[in-house]
């Protein structure tokens, strides 16, 4: 009788213990957090063979439960949720680098926009400035006109001041008027007013005398409506002649007042 | 029949016995060890630096399980390590690439407002 029961008492044991399904809340969770990560979108396509490998943890932990050996399910548990991690963080990575090649070509377009927007806004440019150049030669044409690396020099020789004195005369006041026309119609263009004399008489008194000039002249703009802030002074003397003074004319040709009409670059600095 | 039953628990008792001392010493180990000095590294810490942390002590415990001859525990843990340092590794990667993402972004939108900024230009269709 005894030798049919024990074999036959193990194998119901063995069966029981096989057939009963064992519960470990970790388990669960790990199983319900994997199936969890499994339905987010687009991790199939990027983390296939990682979840499957968690799967296969999980079923290790499962076997080993079956055998109440906590401590190895508890390592298979560890495992598939490293793999899930993983899982999760390949789907982010990857739709990081999704996004990134997305912001790049974004901002390829921009920048080749820019780049149509500052082509267009040069050919504008150059041609307000040809247009300025039409207008500053019509403005000015009556002035004896010189392009140099400081900006545009007018030279004007006729001006007419009281004798030694710093008084415009009512007819250098009407040749001044193109000027003040262009500044009027140019209103972010600043000069520079340069007096100039001959050699005759004292040189420091010359030179307080063209400054002063220089300064009547600011005056008179300025009382036209010109800003003075746009409008700088210097008052150079004899120290610059463009004629020799030994002549009446030449004499003439250095009595002068000169206008530099700054550039744009310039009128930034 | 008591004499059969003894013989059948002693041969259970003596497999076990058998089973536990047979365990071989884990052969990941060293690859954790390697995994783990590949981590050591600023651009790990810069984002995952307790994580870094923590697979360096976890292979410490790995290392003193297999010197007393705990070849399960030692093996169990250093497959844990491998994936761990996986996952820094991916972690790191995700961040890296979420910072790119940051700063394009912001370039992006001081381009955007530069361009809105500056003087509006309308371009006619021939200088798309």
């Amino acid at each position: 009788m005894m030798k049919f029961n024990i074999p036959i008492l193990f194998l119901f044991l063995l069966c029981n213990c096989a057939s009963t399904p064992k519960s470990y809340p970790p388990l669960e969770e790990a199983k319900s957090l994997l199936a969890t990560t499994k339905n987010e979108q687009g991790i199939e396509d990027v983390a296939s063979v990682t979840l499957f490998q968690a799967d296969e943890y999980i079923q290790n932990a499962e076997l080993a439960l079956q055998e109440n050996d906590i401590s190895t399910v508890d390592h298979y548990l560890y495992l598939a949720t490293r793999k899930q991690e993983i899982a999760k963080e390949l789907l982010r990575k990857h739709q990081y680098e999704q996004e990134l090649l997305k912001l790049k070509q974004q901002q390829q377009e921009m920048i080749a926009h820019a780049r149509r927007i500052e082509s267009k806004r040069a050919y504008i440019e150059t041609q307000t400035a040809q247009q300025r150049v039409k207008q500053l030669e019509q403005a000015l044409g009556q002035y004896q006109a010189e392009e140099t690396s400081r900006g545009t020099l007018l030279v004007i020789n006729d001006l007419l001041f009281e004798t030694g004195g710093a008084k415009l005369e009512p007819a250098s006041e009407r040749r001044l008027e193109p000027l003040l026309q262009y500044l009027q119609g140019n209103p972010h263009r600043e000069i520079i007013i340069e007096g100039h004399t001959d050699s005759i008489g004292d040189a420091n008194n010359n030179k307080h005398l063209s400054q002063l000039r220089a300064d009547a002249v600011k005056q008179f703009l300025a009382s036209r409506g010109i800003n003075a802030s746009r409008i700088e002074t210097r008052g150079f003397g004899e120290e610059v002649p463009v004629a020799k003074n030994t002549t009446q004319a030449g004499r003439r040709l250095n009595r002068r007042v000169e206008i530099v009409i700054k550039t744009a670059r310039q009128n930034d600095n | 029949m008591h004499f059969k039953t003894i013989n059948f628990a002693c041969f259970l008792l003596l497999n076990g016995i058998l089973g536990c001392a047979s365990t071989p010493p884990s052969k990941t180990l060293p690859h954790s060890e390697v995994a783990v000095t590949s981590v050591d590294h600023a651009n790990y810490r810069k984002y995952v630096g307790d994580d870094v942390t923590a697979v360096q002590e976890k292979l410490q415990r790995a290392k003193e399980a297999a010197t007393n001859k705990d070849h399960l525990v030692a093996e169990q843990l250093a497959q844990q390590i491998l994936l761990d340092v996986e996952l820094v590794k991916l972690k790191t990667q995700r961040m890296n690439t979420e910072q790119e993402v940051k700063n394009l972004e912001s370039s992006i939108t001081n381009l955007h407002q530069e361009l809105q900024w500056r003087e509006p230009v309308q371009l006619s269709p021939l200088d798309q």
